[in-house]
């Protein structure tokens, strides 16, 4: 489904980071990542061209939304992932965005991922 | 709106109280200034009435009997009336501001009666006894004139003092219909006042009370949506620890145990960090004990060492699953798998708010070569557990070394916190 593209992890709880690190993997993705905090994130975007991304909204109090904006800004395509009940705010922002709800699972992710890539 | 009709009303009433207290004074002092002067007016009209009967008597005296006392009685009543008239009209002239007709009338009435008098009394012809049927006639018409024209001022006048009173006591009616009036208002606006004041004081109370209220809601609010945010999160952990450990392994029934032994263990951390008092937080003391102490084959196989630390939210997860994945190693192939092996574990604060923790193991049966993922082999390595306690480390920001000697494995771990969290976790642990 991936294969050929890197995809960008970036989660800070380090089990779900691995799952869908793997997962992606599996589909036949290569991982940039996971990143677990804001400035390695965005040291590593601007280091290596990635295809797509995987962005959990609250990294340890941090908020992604910097680096959803410099992927905006370049034309990366990316889905939110967040545990928050307020998603409007977040497509009020990026409306272009997708956002995926937590707990989800992997697959549902992935498709998600394929569909914002396929919007780009 | 009302209070303001009410105090526009009161306004008006003081208005109209003023100009009729004002005005009452004025007739009040009226009618007094009208009493003296028809008191003197009176007195001297009384005064004029004597002497034309001092005259007339003294006139007829002498007639009767030419005695001359008699006749200088009656010339002195006759010179005293020019100034009696003029002392007349200057009364009434007071009360009056000028002289009204009847005053003339009685003036000329007055002089014509003592003129006829006069007449009568020089007449020596006529001797006593014999006056003249006609002339006498005449004299009681004048007289009569006289004292009619008397009676009509005194009338008048007494009739403009009665108005004079009548005038006073209006005003003073109307001055007291005011004073109640302004009385009434006032009780009135000093009721709406005090209804005004405990309204106000009501209502404050009443916003008081819905400003608590809300905000009493908005923390709710706030702790509700924290903690669906945390079960989300938690279930998420849930389905990536079966998923990654069904990767891992290709036993079924393996995998379900480890499954649920990593999910007990998150269980554990889960319950100590919602029971203690800042949410989401946890002793690191307890943690251990929690997760590796669930493993221990002997409570005096396990020990812990080091200060009361409270562990920030953050590393809660990582350094559960870290220690958790080193406490089923131990039990496989370290420490706990013999039959007295113990496990030491000690944590200080070093320089630059770092935390260490240090992972002994002591009298473990020697590493075997059919235990790949727990020996010296594990550093870096790629077993399943490896890669997780890599990741937690990378999510908790921590390093980690390893090394294996005759008495076992040990571990450093080291975690950096930044210095409101160290302040954090001294502060709770004190």
């Amino acid at each position: 489904m991936f294969s050929g593209k890197t995809i960008m992890v970036v989660e800070d709880e380090a089990l779900l980071a691995l799952d869908l690190a793997m997962t992606m993997e599996d589909m036949g993705a290569e991982i940039a990542g996971p990143c677990y905090r804001l400035a390695p994130a965005l040291e590593l975007v601007r280091r290596r061209a990635v295809d797509a991304a995987i962005l959990d909204v609250d990294l340890n109090g941090e908020t992604v939304l910097p680096l959803a904006e410099w992927l905006t800004e370049h034309g990366v395509p990316f889905v939110f992932h967040t545990g928050r009940a307020d998603p409007g705010t977040l497509l009020a922002a990026f409306g272009h965005a997708r956002v995926c709800t937590k707990p989800s699972t992997p697959e549902h992710l992935a498709s998600c991922l394929s569909a914002a890539m396929a919007d780009a | 709106m009302a209070s303001f009709a009410l105090v526009l009303l009161l306004a008006a009433l003081f208005l109209a109280g003023g100009l009729a207290l004002s005005r009452g004074y004025r007739a009040e002092d009226t009618a007094r200034t009208e009493v003296q002067q028809t008191r003197t007016f009176l007195r001297e009209l009384s005064d004029l009435t004597l002497l034309l009967l001092d005259a007339e008597t003294s006139q007829q005296a002498y007639l009767l009997t030419g005695a001359a006392a008699a006749r200088r009685a009656f010339e002195a009543a006759r010179d005293a009336l020019p100034p009696r008239l003029i002392a007349l009209e200057g009364a009434i002239a007071k009360s009056h501001a000028g002289a009204p007709d009847g005053i003339t009338t009685l003036k000329a009435l007055a002089r014509d009666r003592m003129a006829a008098l006069d007449a009568g009394a020089s007449a020596e012809t006529v001797a006593p006894g014999q006056a003249d049927a006609g002339a006498v006639e005449a004299g009681q018409a004048a007289t009569g004139a006289l004292r009619r024209e008397i009676d009509r001022l005194r009338g008048a006048e007494l009739a403009r003092l009665d108005r004079a009173f009548a005038d006073a006591d209006l005003q003073r009616n109307r001055v007291r219909l005011a004073l109640g009036l302004i009385g009434a208002t006032t009780s009135a606006l000093a009721v709406l006042a005090a209804g005004l004041a405990f309204r106000t004081a009501r209502d404050q109370a009443r916003l008081g009370f819905v400003d608590r209220l809300a905000a009493e809601r908005d923390r709710a609010d706030l702790v509700s949506r924290e903690l669906s945010h945390r079960v989300k999160n938690l279930f998420a952990v849930i389905l990536s620890i079966i998923s990654v450990t069904a990767r891992a392994e290709r036993d079924p029934r393996v995998a379900a145990q480890k499954s649920r032994l990593r999910i007990q263990a998150l269980a554990r951390a889960y319950e100590l960090s919602s029971s203690h008092s800042a949410l989401g937080t946890a002793e690191l003391s307890d943690l251990l004990q929690a997760v590796v102490g669930a493993y221990a084959p002997a409570a005096d196989r396990f020990r812990r060492h080091g200060p009361p630390v409270v562990l920030p939210a953050r590393l809660m997860t990582p350094i559960g699953l870290i220690v958790n994945e080193l406490a089923t190693n131990a039990l496989k192939h370290g420490a706990w798998s013999g039959p007295e092996g113990t496990l030491s574990l000690s944590w200080a604060f070093g320089q630059h708010c770092r935390l260490h923790l240090t992972w002994a193991e002591q009298g473990a049966l020697p590493p075997q070569a059919e235990a790949p993922g727990a020996g010296p082999g594990t550093d870096g390595g790629s077993g399943f557990g490896s890669r997780m306690i890599d990741l937690s480390l990378q999510q908790a920001a921590g390093r980690m070394t390893r090394h294996w000697d005759d008495t076992g494995l040990t571990v450093e771990m080291s975690f950096d916190l930044t210095e409101d969290e160290v302040v954090a976790a001294r502060v709770h642990g004190a």
